[in-house]
């Protein structure tokens, strides 16, 4: 074998043990920082108490009628129309508006769940699907949630992070998101979270890192009144090469304690909100008291 | 000693102008983003999306089959393959995360496999004087690999030549 072929050879291995060593080592540490996590968050863990509800309360779909639609994506709507010329931006419309009504979201990421858990925050009477999809059906989901605000409603919340911290967020750009929560198990609906405040805020920008935050709105609750709000927050980046949000590892946890982190003296407890997602999200959320 | 160094940087010419601008195209994207937001500049969202496609698809394809028939064989497979596969995401990652990304094994995949049909670009390029059927071949299957790899492309570029946002709205992740 003359030199030039021992040289190929060698820089062939190089880069195969250079893609190897770093999966070897990030699966290692993934699993031993997932380990570190489940010890420090029970440990940490406090009153607040979630539970899961059985199967027969899984998610129902709720077909929105054309109008619902239009009035619920309307900030995003009006976004488009300043971008593009009326015909694309009806055509969008459209294609989005008969995707919800299919049920199944034919988007190539959406994960697909076996029994969607419904679960209880603390005892109240707060029902929560804690999963945000793009249609307002259970058969997949898009982001878990992380984040509950207590005393708040979610356009004070988004005032508050846009005006305090020591990372100030902004409005974010990007399809709506739906919400499945209730007074009751028998009294559950789906809320849109539509682009822009005071529903989608971001940290960063759109085509760099971005911490994207997505806040719903929460039901009337006896001991809440309207002053709650529930939401999810991601860690993400623009793609060059496959254009596209992507998120980064672990990037609902990150996500969540960028914000513990911009905002240190708001009050807040852990809890388990039973939406583990492998590499992305622990499963444990933040309780914040606002007022 | 100077005649040894100045024939080592004769040999290697090359391929260093070859690698950087690859390179610089590759990355010229991510200078337009910096520059669009530093100045808070409004730009369609279409042509940000047609840049997109020429600087990191159509200008470094082109790029790599017309300089690879100056390298040798194994040089215009390898040095694509090394720049898109291995230094591109590496000076990529420094305008997002570093941090993160570098140590996330799935952020290289898409790299490496990118670079496998760069590589073959590069590979078709040098032979194509010489056999031009086994060129076209080798053509089209690193491009295939390129456009199921980076699969949002096909929309995008759909997107930028029609105008239609249909496509794109397929893409969960897109807005």
């Amino acid at each position: 074998m003359n030199l030039r072929k021992i040289g190929v050879v060698m820089l062939a291995l190089l880069l195969a043990a250079m893609a190897m060593v770093p999966m070897v080592s990030a699966e290692v540490n993934s699993v031993s920082n997932q380990l570190d996590n489940t010890t420090a968050l029970d440990e940490q863990m406090n009153a607040v108490e979630s539970k899961v509800m059985g199967p027969e309360y899984s998610v129902r779909d709720q077909p929105l009628s054309r109008l619902e639609f239009e009035k619920s994506n309307a900030e995003y709507i009006k976004f488009l129309q300043k971008n593009f010329n009326q015909s694309v931006v009806n055509q969008m419309v459209d294609n989005e508006y008969k995707k919800s009504q299919k049920g199944m979201n034919a988007i190539s990421t959406a994960q697909t769940l076996s029994v969607p858990p419904v679960i209880q925050i603390g005892g109240r009477d707060i029902y929560l699907w804690p999963y945000t999809n793009s249609a307002p059906n259970g058969n997949s989901f898009t982001g878990t949630t992380n984040l509950i605000f207590y005393g708040m409603t979610n356009s004070q919340v988004a005032n508050y992070f846009k005006n305090n911290g020591y990372f100030k967020y902004h409005d974010a750009l990007g399809w709506t998101e739906y919400g499945y929560h209730g007074q009751s198990l028998s009294a559950m609906q789906w809320t849109s979270s539509p682009s822009n405040s005071p529903y989608q805020l971001e940290d960063g920008s759109y085509f760099g890192n971005r911490y994207h935050l997505v806040l719903t709105s929460g039901h009337y609750s006896l001991s809440l009144g309207k002053n709650w709000c529930y939401g999810q927050t991601h860690y993400e980046y623009w793609s060059t090469i496959n254009p596209g949000h992507w998120l980064y590892p672990n990037s609902f946890d990150v996500a969540k304690n960028h914000l513990v982190t911009s905002n240190p003296s708001l009050p807040k407890t852990l809890t388990n909100l039973y939406n583990y997602w492998s590499g992305l999200h622990n499963g444990y959320g933040y309780i914040f008291t606002m007022s | 000693m100077i005649q040894f160094t100045s024939t080592i940087s004769e040999k290697y010419r090359n391929a260093l102008v070859f690698s950087s601008a690859l390179l610089f195209c590759l990355l010229f994207m991510r200078f337009i983003i910096l520059i669009v937001e530093f100045f808070s500049i409004s730009v369609q969202f279409r042509m940000m999306m047609g840049l997109d496609v020429v600087f990191v698809f159509i200008i470094p394809i082109i790029l790599v089959f017309m300089l690879a028939n100056k390298m040798e064989l194994s040089t215009s497979f390898f040095l694509p393959l090394v720049v898109y596969g291995l230094i591109f995401p590496i000076c990529d990652a420094l305008f997002l995360d570093p941090f993160t990304l570098l140590v996330y094994p799935q952020y290289f995949i898409t790299f490496l496999i990118g670079g496998i049909g760069f590589g073959l670009i590069g590979l078709s390029g040098k032979i194509y004087p010489g056999d031009l059927l086994k060129s076209l071949m080798i053509y089209s299957f690193g491009i295939s690999i390129i456009m199921i790899n980076s699969f949002n492309i096909i929309p995008v570029l759909y997107y930028v030549v029609t105008g239609d946002m249909t496509p794109l709205q397929q893409i969960s992740n897109f807005f």
